[in-house]
Order: structure tokens, then C-alpha cells, then sequence
């Protein structure tokens, strides 16, 4: 058994002894509320007792430790821009048997060492953290005395913790218990989120995946800066500051990316067997719609009807033989 | 991966955390404890109204008397409990009521959380007048606006009115006007959540700001050279007793304080405790009595701090964290707790006289200070929405009655 198994395996029963001893609320109280709840509030005592700055200086904690993972994801994504041609090949080659070209495409991937699902990993690390960062910013900031109280019974026993609570939400223009009423931070999210992705996206040339990136790239953003209108703006801020440092981080690595360069259009003939509009498309169409047009007429451009009918139909015999099914 | 998939992952992520949000979050109810005043029963619900009920002999039962703002209008402060998007996030301007009511001559006097000061007049309430009747003594401070948070309870005293609020001032109004009746608010380093103690011309008020203050209740100045500085936020109700000032704070110690100085009391070792305190104190006997949010009630020694005795002993498990302050009874002393119980205990020794309830799930958390009058012990359950009376010498239940509308 390889030793990183072993740690899974070991990692997993610890995990699931706990879950019985504790229950699955405490185990979440032990495991991540209480440490980011007491790290927060230290890490307040060393920025000035300043409850946003401790939020920002955790951003970049969590990002640091997260740094191997980030170098894998953007490896990851680099490594699957570079499989394209020889995922097409492949879809070409068996468009007709869908698990033959699963078979092929996870054959392809453990060649090269890329997991398709390498750029889910930061994101699945970050969730329980954003959850517990919600939970502690409101406990934290006492949006209600309810929350101060049950505060309480989270702490560490050290003097520096207990001596701090509670935290003043104030910061900047901010309450950091509360959504912020200038939606300033939920364009911020929106508008650095839009950046990191359009930094990190390898465009592709298949036009279905084009339409989609496309859509993702701007749904992505919406998404989550609507959801920070109704967050208290501690959870924004830790945000917009994540993808500040996931910029820098990334220009780093791979520069700006995609940021400042548009998607490759598909040619019109590809476009056109797959049904996809183009505007050189769009031009062969109308061409032909007018000298159909003409062809009713009975003379096109001096030429005989009997005539341009036979071009036609060796035209179109052509376009048969190249048309494929999609 | 696929786009697509990376979309649903994201819709996944989002409603992970919207649903964290909306589980589990503390949802403000208030802990307004009843008082008593010529057998009518006042007290603050979790609705953000101020509702009163009369007390009948035979047979015993409460009849509510009248209810400000009257059934079907909202509580006093915006959005009815809650707010945001699914009502998931807790607001500090949610429709309750922490503050317990003072009552004095005819007029009921409390403080809201949305940041507002309430005199109500019975006679109009019960004729169910509009608010406010200035001609009979009614008003709300601010009339326009609204100050801090209101969490701590109004204390009358002379004709002036002092609370403390989430804006860090404490605030001294002339009940006959409604008008501030210092030249401005005394202003503290940070959110004002305790009640005052007024005694012999002089308002003791902790702060947030770690502090103790002594304030001239005639001017508004300070009485002490500087606070009584303590290491943690004080949210207590001072306790005065043998020209000594109690108080506990959130640091986990209760300390003893010199009225005539400010400094800590000669002799007096601050009693360090499991976690902070919050509620009142009461004096029996040249003991101090005080619960903690570690789940237990300390006896100490009014001149030195020694501990006596504490409920449940320090070998046995806690009961549940104690907020409120406790009443005192004759020789027992009773207090309610987290875990939904009331407890007599016997005030020289400790031990347990009679608990209440015996079945589980009766009580919500009980956080409200307890009230005793006439061998009667009012308890305000605001989870429930329930006021009830137990007996002060065995604990049974006398009457109940619901709060909710």
C-alpha cells in the first residue's frame, strides 16, 4: 500500500472515530469553527484589534498554505490546454462508440498525469473555510446578543482571546456583521472573480466549449456577487481579497492569460456542420439565398438557368460528400 | 473540466453556503425579564412588544391587561425578527426586546433594541389611544432617529431615567418631558450592554470598553478619577452592597470595587471563574451570590473574594450557562439556566432545594432574570413565548400564560 493511501486510510478513521464520539455538530465546532474562530480573534490582537485586517492577513494565510495546491491546479490547466489536438483526435476517431473514447480520453489523462477535476480541489478546501468564516464573522462581530453569548462557550482558555471579545465590526466603510450597503464589495467580488477566471481560462477552439466557457465566465461572477449582497461583507471581503491574491499569483505564473485575448473563432465550414452561426457563415448563406433568388428569376449574372441548376447540383453533391454527421 | 460542470459545482458552493447561513444562526429573541407592580405583570416579548397582565386570586391566573403596539402592528423596530434575503442573517434592528420594563407611578419604561426609548402611560394603553399621549406623560426618546442598541434595561431614579446603548453613550432623560436632562450623553470607549445601578446620586455603568464608570447622576460627570479597569468587556449589573460595588466581566473575574475611589477593595482577591460574567448579583449575609456562563452559581466571601460554596460543586458537571441575575427569596436563592431549568437553592449552603422542570423540553433556555414577589417566582421563557409563575418554597408550577400574540 502506497504511503499516501496509508494517510487517507488513517486520516479516515480518525475522521469517522470522532464523528461517533462527538457528533457531527461538535466535530464541526471542534474541528474548524473553533480554531478559525479563535484565530481570528488572535490575529485581531496583532493588527491593531482590527477585525477586517485580520480577516485580510487570513486570506493570505489560507492562500500560502494552499500555494502546492494552486501550483498543481494551474499546472493541471495548462496540461489540459495542451491534450486538445489529441482530444479531438480522438473524438474524431470514435464518435461513434462513446465508451471506447471514455475508455480512451481517462487512458489519455493517466498518460500525462493531468485529473480533470484538478481545478476543483482549491475551491472544495476553500468551502468549509468560506462556511466557517461566515459562521465566525457573525459570532465574532455580535450581530445579536444571542451570538456574543453563544461566543462564549467557543473560546480558548487564553487570557489574549477572552480579553479581546467582543470584536468592533468596523472597518473602513464597512459593518463587517452586515451586508454592505454601498454594493461596493459585491461589485468587487463580481469584477475580481470575472479577471481570475478569464486569466485562468485556455480558450478552445470547439465552438459548444467556447459558448459554454463563455457563459461561465460571466455567470460565475454574477453568481457570487449576488450572493455577497446578502453576506455579512466580512465573508466579501475575505473574497475579493482571495481573488486579488489568486491574480497576482497567477499573473506570476502564467501571465495575464487569457485576460487581453479573444476566443480563436471556429472556421465557417466546421461551424456550419456543427449548425453553429458564424458571420463568414452568415455571408455564404446569404450569397447563396441571392442567386437562388436570381435562379428564379431565370438568369443569373448571364447565365442559363439549365446551367447554374447543374452547378448547383454538383455543389451541393460536394457539400454531401464533405458533410458530417454531428 | 467541463464548463458545465464547474457551473453546477459553483451553484453547489453557493447554496452550500447560503443553507450554512440559514442553519444553526441565532435568531434574536430577548431575554426581557417580568416585573412585578401592584399585581400586573410587565414584561418585553420576543415579538418586540410590551405586554401586561393582571394577576386574579381565585383562581390564580394572569388575564393580559394590555399590549403596546396593540395586536396585529408590528413590534417596536424594524423588520419582525430577522433580515436579508431568506432571513438568514440576524440584524441588530430586528422586532425584539431585551430590556426588562422599570415601573413607576402609572408609567412603564423600557428600551428597544432598534435603538429607542419607550414611556408608556397604562391608562392609555388600556384605552388603547394612539402613541404617544403627551398630555399623559407618554414619549419615545429619540422622537425622530434612533440611538445604539438598546440591550440593557432603563433605571429610574429622582425623576430621571438612565440607559446605557450600543452607540457607547449613557443617556440620562427627564421622565416628565422626555428630554435629555444632562447637557449631553457620558460617553464610554465602546457599546454600553449593562444596566445601570443608581444609588445615592450616583450611576455605576460598565461598558464594553473594559471599564466601571461613577457618574454624578444630577450632571453627568465623573465621579472617580478614572474606571475601575478591569480585562475584559463588562456586560453585568453592578451590585452595591456593604458601600462596596460588585461587578463581573467578560475576563472570567468577579472583582470588588471601592465606591469612594474606584480602585479594587483591600482584601478582595477578583475570583476568577470558568467564563464571563454577564447577569446580576445578589448580597445575603456577607455573601455574594452570582451565576457564570460556565454553568455555575458562586458563593463568595464579601470581604475577600473566598469562594463559599458554588452549585453544582466543582467535582460535578455544570448546569447550563447562567445569564441572568438571580432572585432572592428568603433564604433561597433561585436562578434559571441555559439547560432550560430553574433552580432553588438554599442560600447559606448551597445545596439544592427543588429544580423545575422535571421533563425535558419543558423550557427553552432561560436567560431573563428572575422575578419573586408575594412567594411567587416569575419566569419568562422566550423561546416558548411563555410567562410563568412557580412557587417560591417547592417550585410548582401556579399558572402559565403565552406571550406570542
Amino acid at each position: 500500500m502506497s504511503r499516501k493511501r496509508l494517510i487517507i486510510i488513517l486520516v479516515a478513521v480518525a475522521l469517522v472515530f470522532l464523528f461517533f464520539t462527538y457528533g457531527l455538530v461538535d466535530l464541526w465546532n471542534l474541528l474548524l469553527l473553533q480554531p478559525m474562530l479563535n484565530f481570528l480573534i488572535l490575529l485581531s490582537n496583532v493588527f491593531f484589534s482590527n477585525f477586517g485586517l485580520a480577516i485580510i492577513a487570513l486570506v493570505i494565510i489560507v492562500r500560502l498554505l494552499m500555494t502546492p495546491l494552486t501550483l498543481k491546479q494551474l499546472r493541471s490547466t495548462k496540461a489540459m490546454s495542451t491534450l486538445q489536438p489529441k482530444m479531438k483526435e480522438l473524438q474524431k476517431k470514435y464518435a461513434k462508440d462513446k465508451d471506447k473514447l471514455r475508455q480512451e480520453i481517462s487512458k489519455l489523462y493517466k498518460e500525462s498525469g493531468v485529473s480533470p477535476l484538478g481545478c476543483l480541489w482549491p475551491m472544495l478546501i476553500q468551502l468549509p473555510i468560506w462556511i466557517a468564516l461566515y459562521r465566525s464573522v457573525l459570532q465574532l462581530a455580535a450581530a445579536t446578543p444571542e451570538d456574543l453569548m453563544g461566543l462564549s462557550s467557543k473560546l480558548y482558555s487564553l487570557s489574549a482571546i477572552h480579553q479581546a471579545v467582543p470584536l468592533d465590526p468596523n472597518f473602513l466603510w464597512l459593518n463587517l456583521a452586515q451586508p454592505d450597503s454601498y454594493f461596493i464589495l459585491p461589485v468587487l467580488v463580481a469584477a475580481s472573480m470575472y479577471v481570475l477566471q478569464k486569466m485562468s481560462t485556455v480558450p478552445s477552439a470547439d465552438p459548444q466549449q467556447q459558448s459554454m466557457g463563455k457563459m461561465m465566465i460571466w455567470m460565475m461572477p454574477l453568481m457570487f456577487g449576488f450572493i455577497t449582497l446578502m453576506f455579512p461583507s466580512g465573508l466579501a471581503l475575505f473574497w475579493v481579497f482571495s481573488n486579488i491574491v489568486g491574480i497576482v499569483t497567477q499573473y506570476f505564473i502564467t501571465g495575464w492569460g487569457s485576460l487581453f485575448v479573444r476566443a480563436p473563432a471556429p472556421a465557417p465550414q466546421v461551424a456550419k456542420e456543427r449548425g453553429v452561426e458564424t458571420p463568414e457563415g452568415a455571408l455564404l448563406e446569404e450569397k447563396l439565398a441571392t442567386e437562388r433568388v436570381g435562379q428564379q428569376e431565370g438568369v443569373v449574372n448571364g447565365k442559363s438557368r439549365d446551367k447554374r441548376k447543374d452547378r448547383r447540383r454538383s455543389r451541393r453533391a460536394g457539400a454531401r460528400k464533405t458533410r458530417r454527421k454531428p | 473540466m467541463k464548463p458545465k460542470a464547474l457551473f453546477l459545482f459553483a451553484l453547489l458552493i453557493g447554496g452550500c453556503l447560503l443553507l450554512s447561513g440559514c442553519i444553526g444562526t441565532a435568531t434574536p429573541m430577548g431575554w426581557s425579564a417580568p416585573v412585578m407592580d401592584d399585581d400586573v405583570i410587565y414584561v418585553g416579548t420576543t415579538e418586540g412588544k410590551v405586554v401586561s397582565y393582571t394577576l386574579f386570586s381565585e383562581p390564580r391566573v394572569a388575564v393580559e391587561w394590555w399590549r403596546f403596539p396593540s395586536r396585529g402592528k408590528p413590534g417596536l423596530g424594524s423588520g419582525g425578527g430577522g433580515g436579508g434575503f431568506l432571513a438568514c442573517m440576524p440584524t441588530a434592528t430586528a422586532a425584539v426586546i431585551y430590556s426588562t420594563p422599570f415601573v413607576a407611578d402609572g408609567a412603564v419604561y423600557i428600551g428597544a433594541l432598534e435603538g429607542k426609548v419607550y414611556a408608556l402611560n397604562t391608562s392609555s394603553r388600556v384605552a388603547g389611544h394612539s402613541f404617544p399621549q403627551e398630555s399623559e406623560g407618554e414619549w419615545a426618546y429619540p422622537e425622530e432617529d434612533f440611538i445604539g442598541a438598546i440591550v440593557g434595561s432603563p433605571v429610574v431614579a429622582d425623576g430621571i431615567l438612565y440607559i446605557g446603548s450600543g452607540d457607547s453613550n449613557l443617556y440620562a432623560i427627564d421622565i416628565a418631558t422626555g428630554e435629555l436632562a444632562w447637557d449631553s450623553p457620558f460617553t464610554t470607549g465602546d457599546d454600553i450592554w449593562a444596566t445601570p445601578l443608581v444609588h445615592d446620586g450616583v450611576v455605576y455603568i460598565g461598558s464594553f470598553d473594559h471599564k466601571l464608570y461613577a457618574i454624578d447622576a444630577a450632571d453627568g460627570t465623573a465621579v472617580w478619577e478614572s474606571p475601575f479597569q478591569t480585562d475584559g468587556a463588562i456586560a453585568a449589573t453592578p451590585l452595591f452592597y456593604n458601600d462596596t460595588i460588585y461587578i463581573g466581566s467578560f475576563d472570567r473575574k468577579f472583582y470588588a470595587v471601592d465606591t469612594s475611589t474606584g480602585k479594587a477593595k483591600e482584601g478582595f482577591i477578583p475570583f476568577p471563574a470558568g467564563n464571563w460574567f454577564w447577569g446580576g448579583a445578589v448580597g445575603y449575609d456577607g455573601t455574594i451570590i452570582v451565576g457564570c456562563l460556565d454553568g455555575r452559581v458562586y458563593a463568595l466571601d464579601a470581604e475577600t473574594g473566598e469562594r463559599k460554596w458554588s452549585f453544582p460543586k466543582l467535582d460535578k458537571g455544570p448546569v447550563g450557562p447562567i445569564r441572568g441575575g438571580p432572585a432572592l427569596v428568603g433564604e433561597l436563592v433561585i436562578f434559571g439556566s441555559d439547560d432550560g431549568k430553574v433552580y432553588a437553592l438554599d442560600a447559606a449552603s448551597g445545596h439544592l432545594i427543588w429544580d423545575y422542570p422535571h421533563e425535558e423540553d419543558r423550557f427553552g433556555p432561560i436567560r431573563a432574570s428572575l422575578h419573586a414577589w408575594d412567594g411567587e417566582v416569575y419566569v419568562h421563557d422566550t423561546q416558548n413565548q411563555e410567562l410563568c409563575a412557580l412557587g417560591a418554597e417547592n417550585g410548582n408550577l401556579l399558572w402559565s400564560v403565552s406571550t406570542a400574540e
